[in-house]
């Protein structure tokens, strides 16, 4: 497939997603902007394998920055530019305890999880393949380690209220 | 949606897909709102776990075993048995002593107690032995009892034979002594004015030995003005300088008759003694004589 497929396949994709989240004028700036930036910073990537987790990423990123900005700006909340602190180039504080209070729900989320999902997600996350889950786990089949995982992702997500962030 | 696609999405954000994998998946998101949604939310998720050390934290809570939801239970069940079981065998191997405050009749103190056995015969006594028992009284062993007995019997000291001697001499001392308390003290001392240039003066004559007291009431004041040991007949003059104030009512004059201005005059008594006969003739004979001598009034 071809870099310019990719992207418009890309683009039709994203901007559906946006869509269903955000109105339609903000989502279709969103999808230029995404596009933009791979255009930009990344015309070396040519491969779908890499364009796709990317625009995904930048896409989650120019959402944030959004949701940021939209708030920045009053539009939800009606609060003062002038309140607000200028732009810091350290870490961002907001995005620190937003990962921090995820990786809390994550881990309290696990504990109430079965043993194989545990287990399941513990090989997971050591780095191992679908392929050596199942000689780990002692599957019958490759496709029966894609079935624990998908139940185990629903209950995870389940565990975790319905979506990874709040 | 594709069900065999979607469900490698678990395997997108840990990075667990091979290229196969990913390549299948992502050719299908491309063409699949719901998928191509379903990656962009599994992105928060696989953006955590590209965090080493997020990671390395989840690691180390799965790599714990989960605890069984019946330990906690079982845990405190086996804590209780074994508290209980522990408690139970301290109580066997040591049994709690009951102490019981009980009189024990006390036995002749001559006679320390012995065995039934030894007491058919006579005790034959070492030399060390007869030296020892005179000075000191022998300790009286407990009688032999299941229980432990915690005796509270006072010690009792044998009163020496010198103490009891000078103890029936102060009764005897202080029995007349007592008898006489009724007595006027008129009859024992006799006092006459002596009126000088300087003012009125008593003269006090006692018949009798004893402390003679002489205090002066002013109005509500009372003021010793003499105290001598008296020899009976001897005059005493009171004041013994000067003459009596002016505003003094009356003289009261005390003959304190305790037996100890006439026995304490005993060379050969030791100083208990005499503490002993004073006390006994204190107690017999209870307060002193008193005389009230109005001073008359100048014209």
């Amino acid at each position: 497939m071809q870099r310019d497929e990719v992207l418009r396949l890309l683009r039709e994709r994203i901007l559906a997603f946006a869509t269903s989240r955000m109105q339609r004028e903000s989502a279709e700036d969103l999808a230029q902007e995404v596009l933009m930036v791979l255009h930009d910073k990344y015309p070396h990537v040519k491969q779908m394998e890499e364009l796709l987790p990317l625009s995904l990423q930048i896409l989650r990123f120019k959402m944030v920055a959004q949701r940021r900005k939209a708030l920045r700006r009053g539009e939800m909340t009606q609060a003062s530019i002038d309140d607000l602190p200028l732009h810091d180039d350290a870490a961002d504080p907001e995005a620190y305890v937003a990962r921090r209070e995820m990786l809390e729900r994550l881990s309290a989320a696990l504990d109430r999880l079965g043993e194989r999902c545990r287990e399941l997600f513990r090989l997971k996350l050591l780095g191992k393949t679908f392929a050596e889950i199942q000689s780990e786990m002692k599957a019958a089949s490759i496709n029966t380690v894609y079935t624990w995982d998908a139940r185990c992702r629903k209950n995870l997500l389940d565990e975790m209220g319905g979506a990874w962030e709040r | 949606m594709n069900d065999d696609v979607r469900r490698l999405l678990g395997g997108y954000a840990t990075g667990t897909l091979t290229q196969a994998e990913q390549k299948e998946l992502y050719e299908a998101a491309l063409r699949d709102d719901l998928l191509f949604a379903a990656l962009a939310d599994e992105q928060a998720l696989r953006d955590l776990l590209a965090d080493p050390a997020s990671r390395q934290r989840l690691l180390v809570k799965l790599n714990r075993k989960k605890q069984p939801t019946w330990s906690v239970p079982v845990a405190i069940a086996a804590m209780l048995v074994i508290t209980v079981g522990a408690g139970m065998l301290w109580l066997r191997l040591n049994p709690p002593t009951q102490e019981v405050a009980m009189s024990v009749p006390r036995p002749a103190v001559s006679e320390p107690a012995r065995p039934e056995a030894e007491r058919q015969q006579p005790r034959q006594f070492k030399p060390e032995e007869r030296k020892a028992v005179p000075s000191a009284p022998p300790r009286i062993p407990p009688p032999p009892s299941a229980i432990q007995v915690s005796s509270q019997a006072p010690k009792i000291a044998a009163p020496p034979a010198a103490a009891l001697e000078i103890k029936q001499e102060a009764k005897q001392l202080a029995a007349p002594v007592a008898a006489e308390k009724t007595a006027d003290l008129a009859a024992k001392v006799h006092y006459r004015f002596i009126e000088s240039s300087e003012g009125l003066r008593v003269a006090l004559t006692s018949t009798e030995n004893g402390q003679l007291v002489v205090n002066s009431r002013a109005g509500r004041q009372t003021k010793l003005i003499f105290s001598t040991a008296a020899v009976p007949q001897t005059e005493y003059v009171v004041p013994s300088e000067g003459a009596l104030p002016d505003n003094v009512s009356e003289l009261i004059v005390t003959l304190d008759k305790t037996v100890f201005a006439s026995r304490f005059a005993k060379p050969q008594a030791p100083a208990a003694a005499r503490s002993a006969i004073r006390a006994e003739a204190d107690q017999a004979a209870g307060s002193p004589y008193v005389l009230h001598i109005p001073i008359p009034k100048k014209d």
